[in-house]
């Protein structure tokens, strides 16, 4: 908790560090390109940058609970309003990629364990090999190049949301099951050959029946924890990936920004990381503690 | 250890000889991996491509031609040409070093930065730990890329801000790994036996703590060097790394994107080149993991 | 002895070779008949382990099998897996060693106790649980169901498995060292629990002693083999093969009178064998015994050494030393508290020159602490201690003064061999850092003939000096880490569950060891589980129980209190 309060200070440094005079541009933003001087006090004393740092940096604070996050330099619209306008094209990407990579993994991941070292295995395997070593957004142009170009599937343009999503969300989900379909893997297989596995069997449980009874909880731990990590590792991928797929995100929003040199928006962006970091973690902790009894103690 | 155990051990793929002790030296033992063997080859001529690259350039680089733009591979051109008539593998080669040796810099500053903070804090605990833990908990809570796209942002685009920015935002990580690292191996026994035999501290700390933590920290690095060399890439490709009329292999991708229809090689060349590499970084990685790991256990 | 009862489970000539060329069983047969309990007994790596695997059928898929074991007249290795899934659990139970190993930690106890109807589909019979729980004595059984793994005691959790593992009656019991890892005072009464059942016990176990009070017949495996096969008075009380008699030899057993060791390690198993298995550590081997193995017998020896003569003629007393009062350590009223967990609340204890004091107890009783306050690795919280060799005065981060040993005075010898010794570095590093404290340079040559010697002295002078401690065994890692500490020439010693981790042969070479380095006159405090262990070692047993130090014998009242609470 003391962290996110700590990580609000570093994002909101980025404004008093960023070079050029904020009241400037967003006058300029606002239609405004030669203000006088009041104009310019007025905007100054409303945005307290004539207060000292500390208290500059509460009253952002206390702005940015409200609901207040300035205004952005590029075109004068208050950031809210931008990233509420682009946020659920990205919300939807990452959603349903995050479902289809959960449910690809894990499927995979009991395949290869239930056929290890035969066929089905080795590809598994070898898909693993290969999604590990290939870079997301080079995946997504081959992808572009040979399915949407090549066969015709998609648009290279997608006008409106919905059943577009599946492309870019497939080709992000393929992209990232790999790296968890291998943790689950070793993780189930290790498990498979520990004691609370053998006894089971002894008592008469079949192997699928330990596999999904006893070697998938246990191994549910690290899984998970590696999801929740990963979500902010999505989350900052999502400027290429909207990119390449032409998808109106937060992330083509980003790019914009930085472009511009529109720090408002970046420093929404930024905050906007970090929330949903330490939402995954908070969840990820409670979906712990719920599967590990022996987590309960710790937090009474 | 009794028979069941030892089988299952055989159970997990390996890709060393099974008998018989391995070479000491840390080569020969990459060299004895199946995986580590390849990668060796092939970072060895990334390397010298990266190296030579700029002195061996078959054409011009950086200036237009457009009198021969869109070529396909041709004994002339052996990748093909651009849409202003560049070479592809002369503008590869040029770009080489840059989209290599970048990622090499960012993943050794990342390395050397996380290995100290993370002994400076697993050694002196206290005050000064929780403070640096602090700190480095607080860069964690902003996604890597997040972080590194705001720097980006704020800098300004550009090659060297690019840098900067990875280093920035990744090194947190390292060193929180580095700090276990120091801690796990403080805890062992033989420590405490060296201790107690009279060696003073900073032998103990040079000699038994930062040796393994160092090695273990070079393994997760070079497993994360693939990370670095494609974000390097995204990043220019997204014109926020190199600027023209400077080759990267990433943003020679955006570029030409809108002719990969016709002129397939421009998307081929470059993205290829990126895979190798990658490619080489993690076998060497893997085989690093195994090699070494591998010792230490029975 | 009866009139012949068809037995109930027979294994014919089994043979088991792993999957990376391990012949781990070779030619294994004996019979049970129901109601029996027949012990394997050997050491780590001899295959009973296997061979109760391969009875319940949970051996690894890749492994190559011949042989027959017949279950009721069924061929076990020859029956497809559903039929073997049919049969454990109904008719065959198993019982595994380390019971919290053996437990999902995710799951309650009353979901592993259903799990022996609901693995083959059965519903699960009303307070079927709670009568079981009252069955081996655990009350409040309601509260005690929706309780996890972690939360029981060792003894009791592995009651609970018994329990689950009985729960059909079937009429055969595999128990793969079902004690080992429990405290001692636990063991009797978890096999007594497992005996009443009723049913044939097929029981694995390293500790001949144990057996012989519970089981009715053993068998003593070595190297894949069976090597003697009897009743528990024959085989437990007067042993006629050769590695059985060495076997109970190297076993601790009387006050003052130390075990044997037995030389040499037993044969790699990835290899051929020629002639008897035991042969290269036998002391009566004749030129027939290395030639052709002998044929499987109740005693597979060619000359088993005649029954009447006493094995413990070759048992040795400990050096005695003339008693020297100087005193190397003095601690009262020691108490360490960590926050507020206090691990030591009193202790008082005075250790002389050449003397062994041995410490036992139950685990988490604060042994492990009092060691580190004696070895000034931890201050003490309350309480004084005066040492009887150079300390210095340190300053501590509180700003408080404590001794610390001055270099080399006390060394310690931990339960973990593979943790004793720096894993990058070659064993004469590690043994000679005690004189070279480090120094950069260092001459060579020198250390390594210095390190050499240091091998000798505990008889590994034949190993390589720049061998890595992951290629050498966990004996021999030990004795490293004890050479390592003589070469320190410390006045005190402390030895942390110093034999824990090692076989029968190791222990009793590590117990000479010990015996020789206190005859020179440094003091050793020792912590162990294994009373009888340190009642033949050491000079003082004293107990340790809840953070409280007792002389020896005056806990036995705590001790029961203890077992009924739990």
């Amino acid at each position: 908790m003391a962290a996110a309060l700590a990580a609000t200070l570093i994002v909101w440094l980025i404004l008093p560090l960023a070079p050029g005079d904020p009241v400037l541009r967003i006058l300029a933003a606002q239609g405004i390109d030669e203000p006088n001087e009041l104009q310019i006090d007025v905007l100054r004393a409303e945005l307290a940058l004539d207060r000292p740092l500390p208290v500059q940096y509460i009253e952002w604070l206390g702005r940015v609970v409200q609901g207040d996050l300035s205004v952005s330099y590029r075109t004068g619209q208050p950031v809210l309003t931008e990233i509420a306008s682009r946020l659920p094209a990205t919300a939807l990407l990452l959603g349903t990629a995050l479902a289809f990579s959960v449910f690809f993994s894990l499927i995979l991941a009991l395949i290869a364990v239930h056929f290890r070292d035969r066929w089905p295995d080795r590809i598994i395997r070898a898909y693993t090999q290969i999604t590990a070593s290939v870079p997301t957004f080079i995946f997504a142009l081959l992808v572009l190049q040979y399915v949407v170009l090549g066969l015709g599937i998609g648009k290279v343009l997608p006008r409106g949301l919905g059943w577009l999503v599946l492309l870019p969300a497939l080709t992000l989900a393929i992209d990232r099951a790999g790296g968890w379909t291998q943790l689950l893997r070793a993780s189930l297989l290790e498990h498979i050959h520990s004691g609370p596995v053998l006894v089971a069997r002894s008592r008469g449980a079949t192997r699928w029946r330990t596999l999904w009874r006893h070697a998938l909880p246990n191994s549910l731990l690290p899984y998970i924890t590696a999801i929740g990590v990963s979500l902010g590792a999505m989350i900052g991928g999502t400027p290429i990936i909207e990119e390449i797929f032409t998808w109106p995100g937060l992330g083509r929003l980003m790019l914009l920004s930085i472009q511009a040199r529109d720090f408002p928006v970046i420093q929404a962006f930024v905050l906007l990381g970090a929330l949903c970091y330490v939402t995954a973690s908070m969840l990820v902790d409670l979906v712990s503690m719920a599967i590990d009894p022996r987590l309960r103690e710790a937090h009474p | 250890m009794s028979g069941i155990e030892a089988a299952l051990n055989l159970h997990r793929p390996r890709a060393l000889p099974a008998r018989g002790k391995l070479p000491r030296g840390l080569l020969a033992r990459l060299w004895t991996h199946r995986g580590g063997r390849i990668g060796l080859i092939l970072c060895l001529i990334l390397a010298v491509l990266s190296a030579l690259g700029p002195s061996i350039l078959p054409h011009e680089p950086n200036w237009p031609d457009y009198a021969s733009t869109l070529l396909g591979p041709s004994a002339e051109h052996w990748l093909g040409t651009d849409a202003t008539g560049r070479d592809v593998l002369s503008r590869l080669l040029d770009a080489g070093h840059r989209s290599l040796g970048a990622a090499m810099l960012v993943l050794v500053s990342i390395y050397g930065i996380g290995l100290v903070v993370g002994v400076i804090a697993g050694v002196s605990g206290g005050v000064v730990d929780t403070v640096l833990m602090r700190l480095v908990d607080v860069l964690m809570t902003i996604p890597g890329m997040v972080l590194a796209f705001a720097i980006v942002g704020i800098l300004g685009p550009g090659f060297h801000n690019l840098i900067l920015a990875l280093i920035i935002a990744d090194w947190a990580y390292y060193a929180r790994l580095a700090r276990s690292y120091v801690l796990n191996a403080a805890g062992q026994p033989y420590i405490t036996a060296a201790r107690l035999a009279g060696v003073p501290f900073h032998r103990i700390l040079i000699q038994h703590i930062i040796p393994p933590a160092a090695i273990q920290l070079a393994i997760v690095a070079s497993l994360g060097l693939g990370g670095t060399i494609g974000a390097i890439a995204g990043f220019s490709f997204l014109g926020l790394g190199s600027q023209p009329p400077h080759a990267e292999w990433g943003a020679m991708l955006s570029e030409s994107r809108f002719y990969f229809p016709i002129a397939p090689w421009l998307l081929l060349a470059p993205a290829g080149l990126i895979l190798v590499s990658v490619v080489a970084v993690n076998l060497i990685g893997n085989a690093l993991r195994d090699v070494l790991d591998s010792g230490a256990d029975k | 002895m009866n009139a012949p009862t068809l037995p109930l489970l027979s294994v014919d000539n089994l043979s088991l070779t792993y999957a990376g060329g391990n012949h781990a069983v070779r030619g294994v047969s004996f019979a049970l008949q129901p109601g029996e309990c027949l012990a394997l007994v050997g050491e780590s790596g001899c295959g009973k382990t296997s061979i109760a695997r391969a009875v319940i059928g949970l051996l690894p898929r890749s492994t190559n099998t011949s042989g027959h074991i017949r279950f009721g007249g069924e061929d076990l290795l020859a029956a497809p897996e559903r039929r073997l899934q049919h049969l454990r659990g109904l008719s065959i139970g198993y019982v595994a060693q380390d019971p919290f190993e053996a437990c999902d930690p995710l799951t309650t106890i009353g979901g592993h106790l259903a799990e022996s109807w609901k693995a083959h589909g059965l519903p699960v019979p009303r307070d079927e649980a709670a009568a079981q729980l009252s069955a081996i004595g655990i009350t409040n059984a309601a509260r005690r169901l929706r309780q996890y793994p972690h939360q029981w005691s060792g003894g009791m959790l592995q009651r609970a498995a018994i329990a689950a593992a009985t729960a059909h009656r079937p009429p055969l019991i595999v128990a793969d060292e079902p004690t080992s890892a429990l405290d001692a005072d636990h063991a009797d009464l978890t096999l007594n629990l497992l005996r009443a059942a009723g049913t044939a016990v097929l029981l694995v176990s390293h500790d001949l002693d144990l057996v012989a009070r519970h089981a009715d017949r053993i068998a003593v495996c070595y190297a894949g083999q069976i090597v003697e096969i009897g009743t528990a008075e024959q085989v437990g009380l007067n042993p006629r093969h050769p590695y059985t008699r060495r076997l109970s030899l190297a076993l601790p057993r009387s006050r003052g009178v130390l075990p044997l060791p037995l030389p040499g390690s037993p044969p790699r198993l990835d290899q051929p064998i020629e002639g008897c298995a035991f042969a290269p550590r036998c002391s009566s081997a004749e030129p027939q015994c290395r030639t052709q193995a002998p044929p499987p017998a109740a005693v597979a020896c060619w000359h088993p050494p005649q029954a009447s003569a006493p094995a413990r003629a070759l048992a040795s007393p400990r050096l005695t030393q003339p008693r020297d009062e100087t005193i190397v350590v003095k601690g009262q009223a020691l108490a360490r508290r960590y926050g507020l967990f206090e691990a030591l609340s009193h202790a008082d204890l005075s250790v002389c020159r050449g003397e062994i004091v041995g410490i036992g107890g139950p685990s988490g009783g604060g042994k492990s602490t009092l060691l580190r306050l004696l070895g000034t690795i931890e201050a003490p919280s309350a309480g004084t201690l005066s040492f009887g060799f150079p300390t210095r005065r340190k300053r501590m981060a509180g700003g408080r003064l404590v001794d610390q040993a001055a270099p080399g005075m006390v060394m310690p010898v931990f339960q973990d061999p593979s943790g004793s010794l720096d894993p990058r570095w070659p064993i004469w590093r590690s043994l000679t850092e005690p004189h070279t404290l480090g120094r950069w340079p260092f001459n060579r040559t020198a250390q390594k003939q210095s390190a050499r010697q240091h091998l000798e002295t505990v008889g590994l002078g034949h190993l390589d000096i720049e061998a890595r401690p992951s290629e050498l065994s966990l004996g021999q890692c030990q004795r490293i880490a004890i050479a390592r500490a003589i070469a320190a020439r410390p006045a005190l010693v402390i030895a942390d569950e110093p034999t824990s981790a090692l076989d029968a042969a190791a222990t009793a070479t590590v117990v000479g060891l010990l015996d020789a380095l206190a005859a020179n006159g440094t003091a050793i405090v020792m912590v162990s589980h294994d009373r009888k262990l340190l009642d033949s070692l050491c000079d003082r047993v004293l107990t340790m129980h809840d953070g409280r130090l007792y002389p020896d014998g005056s806990n036995a009242l705590a001790g029961a209190a203890a077992l009924t609470a739990s």
